[in-house]
C-alpha cells in the first residue's frame, strides 16, 4: 500500500471513529446514567437497576400509542406519498411546481403551529359534523400523516426522477395494465427510496413531540408528551431506563431485520 | 392486478384497525358518566388519582379521564376550543388562568351548586368566582446552608439578597413562567416604588445579578441544587422541603417582600370551563376537591400543597410535621398574593417575558 493511501485510509478511519463516537457517546451516557440509583450523576455513585423498575406504566401505555401512530401514520402516508411523487415527476399539468411546493409545506411550518390549526380544526368538524375527532388516536393519526406524507414523497421523487420513463411505457406496449406496470417495474425501480422514505416517516412520527402536545387526550397520549409531562415535576433515572429500553428495543428490531430479510435486500441494494 | 400485494395491503389495514381499538371508527363523545380532568403531570398526576380521583370515583361512579399537560397548553387549547373545551375541569397557574377568565371562558361557580366554596379563605377567593383555588403554595428562597456559613452569608432574609456577590455565578432560577421567579421581581417592583405587578425597572435590576443557570423546569433546578452548582433560588415551599427531606444541606425561607408580608402566597385555580358538556360532575369534583377531607389529604400527599379552606387550622395546629411544610395560619391570612386582573396587565406580562429573556437570560 502507497504512503498516501495509509494516510488516507488512517484519516478515515479517524475521522469514523470521531463521527460515531459523537453520535454514539449520547446513547451511552443514556444507558449508563439509567443505572443510577435515585438521583441523576455521571458517573452513578452507586450501580441499581432500581430505575428500571419503578418506569411508571403510563411510560409503556406512551410506547404502545405512539408505535400505533407511526405505524399507522406511515400506513397512510404510504400511498399518499407515492401518489403525489407520481403526479409530481410523471404528470403534466398546470399547477405542478405548485403541488410540488406545496407538499413541502407542513416541514416548512412550525409543528407547534400545526398541532394549534389542527386542534382548532378538529373543535370545528366535532362541532359541526358532532364526532369526538378532538383528542382522540384518529385525529392524532391523522394529524401525524400530514407531515409524513411529504417525507415518503421527497424520498420517491429522485427515485422516480431516475428511472426512465420508457421502462414504463414499454410495459405498457407489451400488453401491461397500469397497475401491473407499476407494482412490477415502477414499484422495484424506487424500493430503495421508498424504503427510506418509510423510515423517516415511521421515525419522524414516533419522535414527534410539538405537534402531538396539542393533539393527545387521557389515554392516547404518545411517548415523548409522557416523558415531558414526567421531566416537568421529577427528573430521575427512570427517564433514563426507559429511554435504554427504546434504544436496545430499535437495535434489536434492527438487528433481526438484518439477520432474517436483510436491510441491503429490504432496501433493494442488492438486486439481481 | 397483484392480488398478493392487495391482500397484504389489506392484512395490514386489518390489523391498524384492530390496534387502534374501534378508534378508527369515530364515535360520539360518551361523556354521561366521564369527566374530563386535566392537570400537571409527574408525582401532580400521581398525588390526584389517588387522593382526588379513587374517592371521587368511587362515591360518584363516574370514570375520570386524565389528562397531563401545563398550563400554556391547557390555556391555549380552551383559547383554541372555545365553546367546546376539552376538559370539564382544568388547573391553570397565573397569569394563564386570569387570561382565560378575562376572555370569558370560565364558568361562574355557584355556591348552592359549591357549597365548599364558602369555606375559602378571602386570600384564596378568586374574582367573581370564576374557578375556585384548590390548594396554595409559598415562594421563597432555598439556600445552601453549608455554602452560606463558608461565605460567611447570614440565611437571606430579603429577595435582594441574593444580588450578593458572593453568590454571583451560584444562583438558579427558573423562566418567568415561575411564581417563585414574579415574587422575586415583585419585591424589587415594590422596594423601587412600582406596583407588583410592574417590572419594567424590577426586570433591569434583577439583569445585574449572574446567575448559575436558567431552568426550564423545577426538577431542572432541584437537581441542579441537589448537585452543588446552585447555592440559592427562588423556589416554591413545597419543592424545598422536598429537598429538606432528602437530606440535603438546604433551608427554606420566606423573604421579606418590603410591603409588610413575607414570601409568595400563591394557589393553583382550577375552573370549570365554559361549555363545558359535564360541568354538573365538574363542580361536583370542585366540592369534593375544596372538602375538608380531600384538602387534609392534598397537604399530606406526595406532593404537599396548602389548604385553601380555613376549617383545618385547629387540626395543623396540632400537627407541626404536616403544618411546618404548607402555608396555613397566619402565614395566609397576612399573605401576599400577586394577581392580574385586566387584559392590559396580561398584554403587559407578555412584554415581561419578551424582556426578561432578552435582558436576564440573554
Amino acid at each position: 500500500m502507497s504512503g498516501s493511501n495509509v494516510v488516507a485510509r488512517t484519516c478515515s478511519i479517524i475521522f469514523l471513529t470521531i463521527v460515531l463516537g459523537f453520535l454514539l457517546t449520547p446513547l451511552l451516557y443514556v444507558a449508563f446514567g439509567s443505572l443510577n440509583a435515585s438521583t441523576l450523576e455521571f458517573p452513578p455513585r452507586t450501580l441499581s437497576i432500581e430505575s428500571y423498575r419503578t418506569i411508571p406504566e403510563a411510560f409503556f401505555d406512551g410506547l404502545r400509542v405512539s408505535l400505533i401512530v407511526a405505524a399507522a401514520a406511515t400506513v397512510l402516508a404510504t400511498p399518499l406519498g407515492v401518489a403525489a411523487a407520481l403526479g409530481i415527476v410523471r404528470g403534466r399539468f398546470g399547477g405542478r411546481e405548485l403541488l410540488n411546493g406545496f407538499l413541502l409545506s407542513p416541514l416548512l411550518l412550525p409543528m407547534l403551529v400545526l398541532g394549534v390549526a389542527l386542534y382548532q380544526f378538529y373543535v370545528v368538524i366535532d362541532r359541526t359534523a358532532d364526532t369526538a375527532i378532538t383528542g382522540s388516536l384518529v385525529g392524532l393519526i391523522l394529524g401525524h400523516t400530514s407531515f409524513c406524507i411529504p417525507y415518503v414523497a421527497r424520498a420517491v421523487i429522485p427515485a422516480l426522477t431516475q428511472m426512465p420513463p420508457s421502462l414504463e411505457e414499454a410495459a405498457h406496449d407489451l400488453g401491461a395494465s397500469t397497475w401491473y406496470a407499476f407494482s412490477r417495474v415502477t414499484l422495484p425501480a424506487i424500493r430503495p427510496g421508498l424504503a427510506g422514505g418509510i423510515a423517516f416517516a415511521f421515525l419522524t412520527s414516533f419522535d414527534n413531540f410539538p405537534m402531538s402536545l396539542f393533539l393527545v387526550e387521557g389515554d392516547n397520549t404518545t411517548l415523548p408528551v409522557v416523558m415531558f409531562q414526567f421531566i416537568q415535576f421529577d427528573l430521575k433515572p427512570t427517564i433514563l431506563a426507559m429511554s435504554t429500553l427504546v434504544i436496545i428495543f430499535s437495535m434489536a428490531a434492527m438487528l433481526f431485520i438484518e439477520k432474517t430479510v436483510g436491510l441491503a435486500s429490504l432496501v433493494g441494494l442488492h438486486e439481481d | 392486478m397483484d392480488w398478493r400485494l392487495m391482500r397484504r395491503m389489506a392484512i395490514s389495514a386489518a390489523i391498524v384497525v384492530a390496534l387502534t381499538g374501534g378508534d378508527v371508527i369515530v364515535a360520539r363523545a360518551q361523556n354521561g358518566g366521564v369527566l374530563r380532568f386535566g392537570t400537571y403531570g409527574g408525582t401532580m398526576l400521581e398525588g390526584q388519582k389517588i387522593y382526588l380521583g379513587e374517592p371521587f370515583e368511587a362515591l360518584t361512579g363516574a370514570k375520570i379521564q386524565w389528562t397531563a399537560a401545563t398550563e400554556e397548553v391547557f390555556a391555549n387549547k380552551l383559547i383554541a376550543a372555545g365553546k367546546s373545551p376539552a376538559y370539564d375541569v382544568v388547573l391553570l397557574d397565573d397569569p394563564w388562568y386570569s387570561l382565560v377568565r378575562v376572555r370569558g371562558l370560565a364558568s361562574k361557580l355557584d355556591p348552592a351548586k359549591v357549597p365548599n366554596l364558602n369555606k375559602v379563605q378571602k386570600l384564596f377567593r378568586l374574582p367573581e368566582d370564576m374557578g375556585s383555588c384548590l390548594f396554595s403554595f409559598s415562594s421563597g428562597i432555598v439556600y445552601n446552608k453549608n455554602k452560606f456559613a463558608e461565605l460567611g452569608l447570614p440565611p437571606p432574609t430579603r429577595w435582594q439578597d441574593l444580588a450578593s456577590p458572593k453568590l454571583s455565578g451560584h444562583v438558579g432560577t427558573q423562566t418567568l413562567a415561575a411564581t417563585p421567579v414574579k415574587y422575586f421581581l415583585a419585591a424589587y417592583a415594590i422596594q423601587l416604588g412600582d406596583t407588583p405587578t410592574k417590572w419594567d425597572r424590577a426586570i433591569d435590576e434583577v439583569a445585574k445579578i449572574k446567575f448559575q443557570s436558567f431552568s426550564a423546569g423545577i426538577a431542572d433546578l432541584m437537581a441542579k441544587i441537589e448537585a452543588g452548582d446552585v447555592w440559592a433560588a427562588p423556589i416554591v415551599g413545597s419543592r424545598a422541603y422536598a429537598l429538606i427531606e432528602k437530606g440535603l444541606p438546604v433551608e427554606y425561607v420566606l423573604p421579606e417582600n418590603g410591603n409588610g408580608t413575607k414570601g409568595g402566597i400563591s394557589c393553583t385555580p382550577i375552573v370549570v370551563p365554559k361549555g363545558s358538556t359535564n360541568a354538573a360532575l365538574g363542580e361536583k369534583m370542585l366540592n369534593f376537591a375544596l372538602s375538608p377531607d380531600a384538602q387534609l389529604m392534598q397537604a399530606t400527599a406526595i406532593s404537599a400543597y396548602g389548604p385553601v379552606i380555613s376549617t383545618l387550622d385547629p387540626i395543623l395546629e396540632k400537627a407541626p410535621k404536616i403544618a411546618d411544610r404548607i402555608p396555613w395560619g397566619k402565614v395566609v391570612t397576612n399573605g401576599f398574593r400577586l394577581s392580574w386582573d385586566s387584559e392590559a396587565d396580561l398584554d403587559r406580562f407578555s412584554e415581561y417575558v419578551e424582556a426578561w429573556n432578552r435582558k436576564v437570560q440573554k
